[in-house]
């Protein structure tokens, strides 16, 4: 078989001489460019310059790509290698092929388009059309499909029809409307959605250096809220869409990785395509159950068609404290005892000669902090030919913490490989594994010294970490006592080490034109085990003591899911998806216990039959299962109006039986406006479209075996020996059933010249009913709880996202914000009954309970008593608000609110020639939170712990009866009040970077990117105290939120980076 | 082929549709690895699993290992609490404290649920007559010691038995009512405990007479309290322990110490399971392990006229008190502080210790003979004086039923008013840092405020307020108990 013919490209009718200069320069530097011309229209045509490079390449020998040059420069000749094992498909003469088929392309106005692409589909034959609009085919067969695109303009696929001449239309677009979108179990184009989805791209994501893509997603879509719980590395990191829905369950969204869910901290976000958060009902409602709380949709980067591209993406950081609190020096402590001992009449804790002859000033804070080293660096391979295609990455991320030595290293290996096997038959697997070493340094939190943070605070500055002999203090000599951190970090280890393994197959049948079948698998697994070992060295008592704890999670999913897609007539197009899947969990646990008495800390964890007293060992089981049953309809008539309607109905272990299963609905309409010709004349809106939308999602809520009551095992002691017995649960378990959101949304998208401005705005109104709530028992009953399907809570807000380009010229300057506002309110509760959480929030110095879910009151308000004023010995007085003559739990009342009053962030860049320096600020505005970490810090006077530096001359004497702090009473028992509200509201400089694109010659290097970067290092906030980026107690399903309690502080990071592409 | 293609995917979606929609959904069915409530109970072991249960909660900190130990003595006479514990005979516990005393009431009321659950379906279970009676009455008994600490503690207190539903609302019962219905409950459980507990850590037959007695003596039927604590003492089943100098104490109670004679209810702890109450007696550095302990209660050798008053000759001072000079905490509060050392565990780590709570032991039953003898009479008798005498006699480390010339003479004390000042005197050096024994027996006698005088604690009898005398209730349960109204129920001085 000969080949046949080589492809030729004629690029004359619309490159002239500056766009060959400038599309080197696009290639090799790929930095934003000013352009002469309509810049957005360039950089399109770039992208599909590269594209059609990319799919030349693979399918021929050698190409030539003739570009032409009209003016007195001899015509410029760039000619490209491809890889020389690909052979050109044979195309012998047929006898039932046209010899010469003649495509004309022209725009609605009937003006030829030059240079549109026109392909023979299920092939890689194709041309380009010249000035007149025209090109060319030979052999083609007769029943052959022609695709059609061309930058500016949207694709379309025709039938040749046995006809020698075919003349085609194409209609307008652009690639903010093009692009593609991920949706649930589909991709849509962006001009096509009805929903409320948000996309935000890879690269945007890999501006901050960071270990997961959920902390990266931080100020970046409206209406997400990422709080981190701390700062420390590989914390945990709570995303909230459009606000809290559940009291008992997890307010976390649902993380789809590639189709099926999972664990963010599984991928590298150096991987990441896309990230697509689907924020109303109408796109989350196919994900049924689990859609409640939003769905991300995270997609990696992929195998792909075209020349082999190696890309690498390295940086180095050090990171620091952002701030240090001030406290008191030794000085000013000491003299502080004395003036408490003064006021509450007890002995002098320092005498004047041993104020005179300290010499002892330790800053805590130093002997604590140190700065780290972060590190990122990542590579990937992708590449392939029409048959396969594949990718490979590796990526090794390692952060140390601020407190060592706490860290972070993550090495994941991903593989992604896609065969072609037949035109109707495509075979794909991803393969993604990862391994995290973590340090959990978990002594956090509380007052009195009792954790790391604490004591970096706390500790008397008259104090050491090592005696003279150089063991470690214990501060018996001192007025207060505390653990020793710097023992704690030396003496004691908690290691956390997780293995991932996410491994999907499936095939792709695609039988019929436009129906497509897909089965795929998925099987994740995640073992995870932590070593905790605390040393002989610790304290003086210390006797080496050790524990293993092992979780192994084991998960299996499929999805099989049909899709038919096809145009009815001209006007008329129709997608329909239905399918069924299947997901079963299991998690299994065990624990050692702990063992203590070593002779030796050589053993470590490691042999725990040396241990002199043997742990307890544990272990644990569980599983759930979900069956579900989706389909989708999209209907879209003539690309102006769209319908979207979904169904889902899922079956989950998890619930009573007769309660198992739930049926979630949803339906969305969109008018593109800017298509009806009234609007067309309006030159300056280029798109315009709105949209509305409803349906009903759901949230399991509850733990597997919720509604069963298991006894527990518990132990006790006989004999001096132990004893195993068994215990009903705490909780009364009724009948359970689905917790249900049904949420409506409107919004409007728009594009005003020539889509230079660009903005989507949304309202939406959520409502959560079915509330699985715990209520109350009357202790006396023996119960705490019950679990009971009652109450409703609501959601509403409104959210912005503005981008645009405000210069276009040599000096190139992008902006953009978004907005997002939501109001909660909880509307009905058990029996009208405040839920609060069960324990009481406990720091010694306060001890109460703070977050309440009251009817009528927005979710997570605080809860607890007014102040006012001192009484006449510097006591706190509180207000008696139903002047009852009591002080008690009736004249507590809501003092605060952790809820944002708003979100706003904000990013620009400003490039010109090679230089971009970008900046991106992230700010909370309105929030109240509740710091229990002052009420440490400067209130603590029953106790002899170091003070913040604010105290001294700022409390309450006869002189001053409005200080700021109360008398200095050892006796003064707080209440969980206002004055501990304050407010949360900052806007920080998430990042700012300057990068410089080398313009590079080398022909092997198709880009390098160098840049210096700076995370966290801007922050305006009135908090006094270490980061307002904090909710210690926080989670997904916590009921506490906005509390700071002397959490690991967030640090600032200074970091170099470099991304090449060859 | 396309066809073909078309038919076998179609028929591969069925067939995993099929696979999933046929038998009923029973894959939807939670097959969990434990045992279910209902269908648990099958035998004694099951039903003795599930008593037991009561004891894992009993036993946790926030009940006998350190709550009601540190809290309560704390307003007794001779000692004091510090920072969270540190109580007023003006305001009563502290408000750190009130949130400890809620976790308290709420263990205590899942020990009488636990027992209510078994009592609502034991008579289904297979038992002999013998496991029905041992069981139901180490339930029983349980179940009315628990009562008996939430009356103790709180006054009059909702009452739940087994006849009542788990989300009931019930209003405070009478502390008369409660100890007549503990009186009962204790009675059935003397009569059908065996002698001798199958392990130490369970109740027996003088256990059950204990309780009966001390149910009789809050009832002021001190006839009946004194038949009681004589057929207790009758059985012969426990005795003193003989001690010759203060370290013998450690036989008694010293944390490795499986069992003795002399226990008649502890809370057991072991080294794999531990208590943290010792951690808050002590103070560091102390002498029994250094550097543990975070003195959340001491006394004073000096300001307290109890312990000023005690006999540095008495084994028992000597054994259970220490003075710590160099540890600050307790110096910012007073220079002449003690800290209890009684329960002393060398191998202690952290704030785990292996101590057992003596919760009942022979010398309370000995001792609360002799005031209900006394009453009963209306004159202490020979039996009254030699209960006593035979711990007196110890403390000095004399044999325990040999005369001795510092015994206490019937002819001391001819009336009932200076026996009891006797009587009270010995049992606050035997009973110190145990349990709150002290706290409840000068609340029971109507005699906290005036002991707090003569301690030198307050300087008038008026300073001793309300609060002084209850734990309140907890707040959250008029918060979800609709039967309580917290402006009229709540205990006064809360």
């Amino acid at each position: 078989m000969m080949p046949q013919r080589v492809l030729k490209v004629n690029y004359f009718a619309f490159f002239d001489t500056s766009f060959v200069f400038y599309l080197q320069w696009k290639i090799f530097s790929h930095s934003l460019q000013p352009f002469s011309r309509n810049s957005d229209c360039f950089g399109l045509f770039l992208q599909r310059f590269i594209y059609l490079f990319a799919t030349l390449k693979t399918n021929d020998q050698n190409i030539l790509i003739i570009m032409h040059h009209s003016s007195f420069i001899l015509r410029i000749l760039v000619c490209v290698t491809a890889f020389a094992c690909f052979s050109f498909p044979s195309f012998s003469q047929d006898k039932n092929n046209i010899d010469r088929c003649t495509v004309t392309v022209a725009d609605q106005q009937n003006a030829p388009i030059p240079g549109a692409s026109v392909i023979i589909d299920g092939t890689t034959v194709g041309a380009y059309t010249d000035s007149q609009g025209r090109c060319y085919l030979e052999n083609v067969p007769q029943n052959a499909t022609l695709s059609i695109s061309c930058l500016g303009y949207s694709d379309k696929r025709i039938g040749v029809q046995g006809q020698t001449m075919v003349s085609v239309k194409l209609e307008t677009s652009n690639e903010y409307l093009d692009e593609l979108v991920v949706i649930g179990y589909g991709t849509q184009r962006k001009r096509d959605l009805t929903g409320s989805v948000a996309k935000v791209k890879g690269e945007t994501l890999t501006q901050t250096t960071t270990f997961s893509g959920a902390s990266a997603l931080q100020g970046r879509v409206s209406g997400v809220r990422v709080i981190q719980n701390d700062g420390r590395p590989g914390g945990e990191i709570n995303v909230v869409i459009r606000g809290s829905n559940s009291l008992k369950g997890s307010n976390a969204p649902l993380w789809i990785i590639n189709g099926f869910p999972g664990t963010i901290n599984i991928v590298n976000p150096e991987d990441i395509e896309s990230i697509e958060v689907l924020k109303d009902a109408s796109a989350t409602a196919i994900y049924g159950s689990r859609g409640a709380n939003g769905v991300i949709l995270v997609t990696t980067k992929s195998a792909k068609d075209g020349k082999i591209e190696v890309e690498y993406n390295g940086s180095v950081g050090i990171q620091s404290l952002i701030k240090k609190v001030e406290m008191c020096d030794a000085n000013e402590y000491m003299e502080y005892l004395n003036a408490k001992a003064v006021v509450n009449g007890t002995p002098e804790v320092f005498s004047p000669e041993q104020i005179a002859a300290n010499r002892t000033n330790t800053d805590w804070q130093d002997e604590v902090f140190k700065s780290a080293p972060i590190t990122s660096n990542s590579i990937s391979i992708r590449g392939g030919n029409n048959k396969i295609q594949s990718a490979l990455s590796a990526s090794y991320f390692d952060q140390e913490g601020i407190i060592r030595p706490s860290d972070y290293r993550r090495l994941n290996i991903g593989a992604d490989i896609k065969y072609n096997v037949r035109d109707w038959l495509q075979v794909f697997s991803n393969i993604m594994v990862s391994r995290s070493d973590q340090n959990l340094m978990s002594s956090t939190t509380g007052s009195r010294a009792s954790s790391v943070t604490s004591a970096s605070l706390l500790l008397p500055p008259t104090a050491t970490p090592y005696n003279e002999d150089g063991s470690y203090s214990n501060f018996t000599d001192q007025p207060a006592t505390g653990m020793n951190p710097i023992a704690y970090l030396k003496e004691h280890s908690g290691k956390f080490y997780t293995d991932r393994t996410r491994t999907t197959a499936g095939i792709t049948l695609k039988p019929l034109e436009g129906l497509t079948i897909q089965f795929s698998g998925n099987i994740a697994h995640s073992s995870s085990r932590t070593n905790n070992y605390t040393s002989r060295n610790y304290t003086e008592s210390s006797i080496g003591s050790a524990a293993i704890s092992l979780s192994e999670i084991r998960d299996i999913q499929s999805n099989n899911i049909i899709t038919y897609d096809r145009n009815l007539g001209e006007k008329h197009h129709i997608t329909l998806m239905g399918g069924m899947t299947y997901e079963t969990d299991t998690t299994m646990g065990v624990s050692t216990g702990t063992s203590t008495g070593f002779i030796s800390d050589v053993f470590n964890v490691f042999d725990l039959e040396a241990a002199e007293n043997k742990g307890l060992p544990g272990s644990s089981y569980s599983n759930w299962k979900i069956i579900s049953f989706l389909g989708r309809i999209n209907y879209n008539y003539d690309n102006r109006f769209l319908l979207t309607a979904s169904w889902r109905a899922d079956g989950s272990s998890r619930f009573s039986r007769g309660h198992k299963w739930g049926y979630f609905p949803s339906m969305a309409l969109a008018w593109r406006i800017s298509q009806e010709d009234f609007m067309k004349s309006i030159g300056w809106i280029s798109e315009l479209k709105v949209r509305v939308g409803y349906g009903k999602t759901g949230s399991t809520a509850v733990a597997a075996y919720s509604s069963l009551r298991n006894l527990e095992t518990r132990t006790t002691v006989f004999n001096k020996e132990v004893s195993v017995c068994y215990t009903t649960p705490d909780a009364y378990n009724g009948n359970l059933k689905w917790e249900t959101t049904s949420q409506s949304d409107a919004g409007i998208d728009a594009a005003f010249f020539d889509h230079r401005l660009r903005m989507t705005a949304d309202v939406y109104y959520k409502k959560t009913t079915d509330l699985l709530c715990d209520v109350d028992f009357p202790r006396s009953s023996g119960y705490t709880t019950g679990l009971m399907n009652i109450g409703s809570v609501q959601n509403k807000g409104f959210e912005l996202q503005v981008d645009g380009t405000i210069l276009d010229g040599p000096v190139k300057w992008d902006a953009g914000f978004n907005f997002s506002l939501n109001r909660s309110k909880v509307l009905s509760l058990a029996n009208h009954k405040d839920v609060f959480r069960n324990a009481n929030l406990d720091n010694l110095v306060l001890n109460d309970r703070l977050n309440i879910m009251r009817e009528g009151e927005p979710m997570f308000s605080f809860y607890g008593y007014l102040e006012d004023g001192y009484d006449e010995n510097g006591y706190i007085k509180y207000k008696d608000l139903n002047e009852d003559g009591n002080l008690n739990t009736d004249d507590k009342t809501i003092i605060g609110n952790p809820n944002p009053d708003f979100l706003l962030n904000f990013n620009t860049s400003v490039s010109w020639k090679n230089l971009t320096l970008s900046a991106f600020f992230q700010g909370v505005f309105g929030n109240d939170l509740y710091s229990m970490s002052l009420a440490s810090l400067a209130y603590d006077y029953a106790e002899n712990h170091n003070v913040l530096k604010d105290l001294i001359g700022n409390w309450w004497t006869k002189d001053n009866p409005d200080a700021k702090y109360p008398n200095l009473w050892t006796n003064e028992t707080y209440k969980m009040s206002d004055r501990w509200v304050v407010d949360g509201t900052y806007l920080r400089l998430k990042n700012l970077e300057l990068s410089y694109s080398i313009p590079v010659k080398n022909k092997n290097i198709k880009k390098a990117v160098v840049y210096l970067s700076g995370q966290n290092i801007l922050t305006f906030t009135n908090y006094p105290l270490w980061d307002p980026d904090v909710n210690v107690k926080g989670g997904a399903s916590s009921l506490v939120q906005g509390v700071d309690d002397n959490g690991y502080p967030s640090a600032k990071t200074y970091s170099v980076g470099c991304r090449i592409k060859f | 082929m396309k066809t073909n293609n078309i038919i076998s995917a179609a028929i591969a979606f069925l067939v995993s549709l099929s696979a999933v929609s046929c038998g009923d959904w029973e894959i939807l069915e939670e097959k969990p690895y434990s045992l279910a409530q209902e269908t648990f109970l099958k035998g004694p072991d099951e039903v003795q699993g599930m008593i037991d249960g009561c004891y894992s909660q009993l036993r946790r900190s926030v009940c006998f290992n350190r709550y009601i130990p540190i809290l309560a003595e704390s307003l007794s006479d001779y000692c004091y609490g510090r920072g969270n514990w540190e109580s007023s005979y003006q305001t009563g516990i502290s408000s750190s404290a009130v949130a400890y005393a809620r976790d308290t009431w709420a263990v205590l009321y899942r020990a009488v649920r636990y027992v209510n659950t078994v009592m609502a379906q034991i008579d289904d279970v297979d038992l002999t007559p013998t496991e029905y009676s041992e069981l139901t009455g180490e339930a029983r008994f349980i179940r009315a010691f628990s009562y008996s600490y939430l009356v103790k503690l709180y006054g009059g207190v909702p009452f739940f038995d087994e006849n009542d539903t788990p989300w009931a609302q019930k209003p405070r019962s009478s502390a008369e009512d409660l100890w007549k219905y503990i009186a009962a409950e204790a009675a059935y459980a003397a009569e059908n405990l065996p002698n001798k507990a199958k392990q130490a850590g369970r109740p027996d037959k003088t256990a059950g007479y204990a309780l009966l007695t001390e149910a009789n003596l809050y009832l002021k039927n001190y006839q009946a309290a004194a038949d009681a604590a004589r057929t207790a003492i009758g059985l012969g089943d426990h005795s003193l322990l003989e001690m010759s100098v203060a370290d013998d104490y450690e036989k008694l109670y010293g944390a490795n110490v499986v069992t003795t004679p002399e226990e008649v209810f502890y809370f057991k702890f072991c080294r794999q399971n531990t208590n943290t109450m010792d951690y808050y007696f002590l103070c560091s550095p102390n002498p029994i392990n250094k550097t543990t302990g975070t003195v959340a209660i001491y006394t004073d050798y000096k300001n307290n006229n109890v312990i000023a008053g005690w006999d540095k000759n008495d084994l028992r001072y000597q054994y259970s008190l220490y003075e710590p000079k160099t540890n600050k905490l307790l110096n910012a509060k007073t220079k002449t502080g003690m800290i209890c050392i009684k329960y002393r565990d060398r191998e202690a780590t952290g704030s785990t210790a292996a101590s057992d709570v003596p919760a009942i032991r022979y010398a309370d039953i000995l001792l609360y003979y002799a005031e209900a003898q006394a009453k009963a009479k209306g004159a202490p008798d020979a039996s009254c004086i030699d209960a006593v005498n035979q711990i007196h006699r110890r403390a000095y480390g004399q044999p325990t039923k040999a005369e001795w010339k510092g015994d206490y003479k019937l002819s001391d004390y001819p009336t009932v008013d200076s026996f009891m000042e006797m009587l009270l005197k010995e049992k606050v050096y035997e009973q110190c840092f145990e349990v709150g024994k002290r706290y409840f027996d000068l609340k029971r006698l109507g005699l906290l405020a005036e002991y707090a005088v003569r301690a030198g604690r307050v300087s008038d009898v008026s300073e001793v307020k309300d609060a002084a005398y209850w734990w309140p209730i907890p707040t959250n349960e008029f918060l979800y108990n609709s039967a309580l109204d917290e402006n009229k129920d709540q205990n006064p001085g809360y």
